[in-house]
């Protein structure tokens, strides 16, 4: 905690980084137009490169389109993508797949990681072999969940929950077992018990360090689906990702990319702006537009 | 403190409730690197009821080692606590701490960080928002009860760890450094309230710091504190009048007698 804060003590308060929403109105305006100009730029360069054939009449243009498309034909093909029943269809069975796994994933490792935590016998013991478990590449897991569980939702569900089980599991175990060590003294000089200590000290204290884990655990379900649904499925985003690609529609393999990132940005800002609601009191809240 | 009666805000000069601590021949020793390592060498001491006393030393004189063992914190090699008479083996309700870092929960604000200690021990009926407010009047806290720590400077910071030590009215205050992270404008400003706080409620006082000023200002007696092995060196008298205002640090006493243990610490 930063205690040297000299000076300021009859005046008492530090006003806090973002008290004006003008202002940070201002910053996420002036963030979108930056960040927008780059988008904008790439594609054009994008654009100019894939068209170069037609532009120069050469007969060496940088890649056919067969390979990669062009965004003049990707963004029509998102709309269309977008309106297509069928393309939101498989989009919907990812989601579940990503929304189960996350929350039997992240839920399990957060009561696994209490559990653990608060059992110093247990920690002793299996703390290595989470290390261990942490370390192996979870999607190489994928093959046999499908024979686990079989070609449905199930082995991608199984898949996206192992995935994010772990970040939640190690970063519970840390914000739960790391605490100020006079704030410890200080629950035992008041004698609290386990329950109270676990209650109003450990429990909120861990909140960041949990927190952070869930964030990561939400990009990695994501991850977990979409390679389950490329190991073996007949639906699904990684499905119509993978099938467009071998028919060599690249603007449809774009198009469902992008779809893919844009769902990836909405958990990741929803994650951001709970984070925000829940963790006002945390100094080091990451400052994201 | 548990038969306390409910009028229990005012206290009265006297320190008719305040109990005597006695220290009687505390060692403490560690183990670093497989070596002991003695910390506190025969160590006694009697704190008068309503008593100010500091232990002031270097690093290393195990000043904070002796407060956690009157804590209650911390078992002792050889020796033993006594508060109004009964042995110290474990913390008490009528014991409170406050630490060099203010340890607020910043997920509390300030209302309910003063609170914990009621909250803990059950205590909160019938009268603990007004005890909570009386502290925050006697701390000078007004208009910041819905603020969160990091809202807050570190001597506002110290100042509600020391609402919250006074909340639940201790009969003994053991203090570790509780300004040792503030800067000096800020610490001698903390000094004079606490000072002015200490004569308002008259409890036993057990306070720590390697700062000689701040122990010769706030204190009835001082206790020097020598290192390897850590020991009691001198036992110092504080003739300054109360109640202690910064024009003390004007009077020939207060150099003087900050002179004599600069000189017991062999400073000069």
């Amino acid at each position: 905690m930063d205690t040297d804060m000299s000076g300021a003590d009859t005046l008492g308060m530090i006003p806090l980084p973002d008290s004006g929403s003008d202002s940070r109105l201002r910053r996420i305006g002036s963030q979108i137009l930056l960040t927008g100009s780059v988008v904008v730029a790439f594609c054009l360069i994008w654009e100019l490169l894939s068209s170069w054939e037609d532009i120069s009449g050469s007969r060496l243009p940088f890649w056919p389109e067969i390979v990669l498309s062009k965004p003049s034909e990707i963004i029509p093909a998102f709309f269309e993508a977008i309106t297509t029943d069928f393309v939101l269809r498989h989009f919907w069975v990812t989601f579940q797949e990503t929304a189960i796994g996350f929350v039997v994933g992240a839920g399990g490792g957060f009561l696994l990681g209490i559990y653990v935590a608060l059992v110093p016998t247990f920690r002793k013991a299996f703390y290595p072999v989470i290390i261990l478990f942490q370390s192996t590449p979870r999607v190489a897991l994928g093959p046999v969940f499908i024979a686990w569980f079989a070609f449905g939702i199930g082995s991608k569900i199984a898949l996206a929950a192992t995935i994010c089980f772990f970040p939640v599991l190690i970063n519970t175990i840390t914000g739960l077992t790391v605490i100020d060590e006079n704030a410890g003294l200080l629950m035992r000089s008041l004698r609290a018990t386990r329950w109270q200590t676990f209650r109003h000290l450990r429990l909120p204290s861990s909140a960041p360090t949990v927190f952070a884990g869930l964030k990561t655990a939400l990009t990695f379900a994501l991850i977990g689906a979409i390679v389950g649904e490329f190991i073996q499925s007949n639906e699904g985003a990684g499905h119509l990702i993978e099938t467009a690609a071998f028919q060599f529609r690249s603007d449809d393999v774009f198009a469902y990319l992008l779809m893919l990132s844009l769902i990836g940005l909405a958990l990741f800002l929803l994650a951001n702006a709970l984070e925000r609601r829940l963790l006002f009191w945390h100094a080091d809240i990451e400052e994201v537009a | 403190m548990v038969t306390e009666p409910a009028t229990g805000s005012s206290r009265s000069r006297i320190a008719g409730r305040s109990p005597t601590l006695a220290v009687s021949r505390i060692t403490q020793v560690f183990e670093k690197d497989g070596e002991p390592l003695v910390a506190l060498n025969d160590v006694s001491l009697n704190v008068r009821p309503g008593e100010f006393l500091t232990l002031v030393g270097p690093s290393g004189c195990g000043k904070s080692t002796l407060l956690k063992i009157i804590a209650g914190l911390l078992n002792p090699t050889a020796g033993s606590v006594h508060l109004g008479g009964s042995p110290v083996t474990e913390p008490r309700e009528e014991i409170g701490l406050m630490f060099q870092t203010s340890t607020l929960f910043a997920w509390r604000n300030v209302i309910r960080n003063i609170a914990l200690p009621l909250e803990i021990t059950g205590t909160m009926e019938p009268d603990g928002e007004k005890r909570i407010a009386d502290v925050i009047e006697l701390v000078r806290l007004q208009g910041f009860e819905t603020h969160y720590p990091r809202e807050l400077s570190g001597g506002m910071q110290q100042r509600v760890a020391l609402c919250r030590l006074l909340v639940s009215e201790p009969d003994l205050m053991l203090l570790d450094e509780p300004f040792g992270s503030l800067d000096e404008f800020t610490r001698e400003h903390l000094n004079t309230e606490l000072a002015r706080i200490a004569e308002h409620e008259h409890k036993t006082t057990v306070f720590v710091t390697h700062n000689i000023r701040e122990a010769v200002f706030l204190s009835d007696r001082v206790a020097v504190m020598g290192t390897k092995p850590g020991r009691i060196l001198d036992l110092v008298e504080v003739d300054l009048p109360r109640p202690r205002l910064p024009s003390c640090r004007r009077l020939a006493e207060y150099t003087e007698t900050v002179n004599y243990i600069r000189e017991v610490l062999g400073l000069f």
